[in-house]
């Protein structure tokens, strides 16, 4: 095997290409409906949580647990969010804030279900019926299947119908609703095949690290880098979320060997205020710009 | 089981006190600025951190640290308005969300940075204290830090009552617009509301020291319970913000001791929903006002 190949490189590109995934799904609500959510940790963290549960509790392949999670998640996330919509921009965000707070509360005292804080362990049982793989490389192909769907998913939405009514809610409700857009359908909808994606890649973190507690799997860490990637590569464009993730999530592999998480979220939020401030667009909004000046 | 009721719903009163305060510099911030502040909850762990080194460095009690924490908080805010707030007013609200965002991040982590994620506490003469009134005993240090947010917040009435940059700033709050014509220095009465509003945070911060722990992630727990305090009193509204703040104390501590401590913050999410489901505008918002959002 070639250097590049190793076990080292090949983590970071799996992570690479989950974390724009993830992004990505997120970008489905932030960048088109203007439903800027601070919890998508609650998604991840239910996706992996059901996957695991179904297959280590019920002993049904994770397969299963794939299809349980994309539909209980999506169900919980309508459930949060429907009263959630009455809400408005920051506030919003803000309570999208408190879901996985309540949902790492659930965990740790679910015990029976979920081990509650002691976590739990997936057995290593290579093999594609249980989703485990000996070798990384299949990982990074999951992976990289992954973002592709989602990134399609994005680049439909962004030319259809859907992305349109979102946009159009986002940027005048009052004439939305003139035109006949169901504006609480549309959020719905789209929070549903958001829930569902980020759920999915709950479920492929779950698999490829075998391991979860409520504290990682919940924390507000995950919530932010999934937002920071999108807005560094540029919120509301397809390609935004996976440039983002190229970027940021290679130099995140480096800072974590020499920095604790104190200096490294630092950066992060030194990052996200800089590029918030100085190029809001970011990476692919800023190009587009250049592009329209010239 | 009943006879300690009274206990109860004193404690939850004089922590409610300090919730009503927390709730009031956000309140204020967004009425004027219509920003939320996520990084309200940071300044007030700022602030807090300020009352512990002052006490621990220089035996400074925390409450005479106010006087030093607060102005210094205060600075903090009018500089941060400058540098991080001003320029993305009239942004897409996505990117106000993450400015103050981003500063919440920032501020936790240099904090976890500078002094390690330990819990500390400070341990006062008057921290074993407490007065006994029939058979109710108020422990002193919740009852002066419930008598100083109390102060703060008539003292924050009062200014926006009669003083004339409280009256401009409720202008501001009633019509951006008609104000300006009017003559206001909308860009300064902004800074001058971030620096209170904040200031508002540190006060609360430094009564909180000596009752609750202070790490670089106490400003989380802290902002969604002054987020609830505010959707449940009504958005912009400081009187809703007090009735607010006692409700949510009260409930905390029943569910706290009847229930479990774990679920308390979980009680919160339940009441935020049902509010929301039946009275969005909270109890003493206008009707709309959670409709408003970043317009």
């Amino acid at each position: 095997m070639s250097a590049f190949l190793n076990d080292y490189y090949l983590n970071i590109a799996v992570m690479t290409c989950l974390w724009a995934a993830l992004s990505g799904a997120w970008n489905l609500m932030a960048g088109y409906g203007g439903l800027v959510s601070l919890g998508h940790a609650a998604f991840f963290g239910i996706g992996a949580y059901v996957t695991t549960i179904v297959y280590t509790k019920f002993g049904l392949s994770p397969w299963f647990g794939l299809l349980a999670a994309m539909l209980v998640t999506p169900s919980v996330a309508v459930a949060l969010r429907w009263p959630c919509f009455r809400l408005r921009g920051a506030f919003f965000s803000l309570a999208t804030l408190v879901f996985p707070i309540a949902m790492e509360i659930v965990a740790n005292n679910w015990v029976e279900l979920t081990r509650g804080s002691s976590g739990i362990a997936i057995p290593f049982n290579p093999g594609i019926e249980n989703f485990i793989f000996r070798s990384r490389l299949a990982y990074l192909v999951a992976a990289f299947i992954l973002m592709a769907i989602v990134y399609l998913i994005t680049r439909w939405m962004h030319r259809g119908k859907l992305g349109l009514y979102l946009i159009a809610i986002r940027d005048d409700p009052a004439t939305a609703a003139s035109m006949g857009i169901d504006a609480v359908r549309v959020k719905l909808l789209v929070t549903a095949i958001s829930g569902a994606l980020t759920a999915a890649g709950g479920f492929f973190y779950a698999q490829y690290i075998l391991f979860l507690d409520p504290p990682s799997m919940f924390s507000i860490n995950v919530s932010i880098q999934i937002a920071l990637l999108s807005i560094v590569g540029g919120l509301g464009t397809p390609a935004g979320p996976i440039v983002g993730s190229l970027l940021m999530t290679p130099v995140d592999g480096v800072l974590s060997q020499f920095l604790g998480g104190g200096p490294r979220l630092l950066i992060y939020g030194i990052v996200l205020l800089t590029v918030v401030l100085l190029a809001p667009h970011g990476i692919v909004g800023s190009i587009r710009q250049l592009r329209r000046a010239r | 089981m009943i006879s300690i009721l009274p206990q109860l719903i004193v404690s939850g009163i004089l922590i409610g006190g300090i919730y009503a305060l927390l709730s009031i510099g956000l309140t204020l911030i967004f009425g004027v600025l219509r920003i939320v502040n996520f990084a309200q909850g940071e300044f007030i762990m700022l602030a807090m951190f300020g009352a512990f080194w002052l006490y621990q460095l220089w035996g400074i009690d925390p409450y005479l640290s106010i006087f030093i924490v607060a102005p210094v908080i205060f600075v903090l805010g009018l500089m941060t308005e400058r540098i991080a707030i001003k320029p993305i007013l009239h942004a897409p609200h996505a990117m106000q969300i993450f400015a103050t965002f981003g500063i919440s991040v920032i501020l936790q982590n240099l904090a976890l940075t500078l002094w390690g994620p330990d819990y500390r506490s400070i341990q006062t003469a008057y921290a074993t204290q407490s007065f006994i009134v029939g058979n109710v005993a108020i422990s002193a240090s919740s009852l002066y830090g419930f008598l100083i947010a109390l102060g703060m917040a008539g003292a924050l009435i009062g200014f926006l009552q009669f003083s004339r940059h409280g009256k401009a700033l409720r202008a501001l709050v009633q019509n951006r617009y008609a104000a300006s014509l009017m003559g206001i220095d909308t860009e300064r009465l902004n800074r001058l509301a971030f620096g209170v509003g904040v200031a508002c945070a540190a006060v609360a911060g430094c009564v909180l020291t000596p009752i609750y722990y202070t790490f670089p992630t106490v400003g989380v727990d802290l902002i969604i319970t002054a987020f609830v305090v505010v959707v449940l009193g009504g958005l912009g509204s400081i009187t809703g913000a007090i009735i607010g703040g006692l409700i949510i104390g009260i409930t905390q501590t029943l569910t706290g001791f009847f229930i479990s401590v774990e679920f308390k913050d979980l009680i919160a999410l339940i009441l935020f929903i049902a509010i929301l489901l039946i009275r969005p505008q909270g109890l003493l918002g206008r009707a709309g006002m959670e409709e408003v959002g970043m317009k």
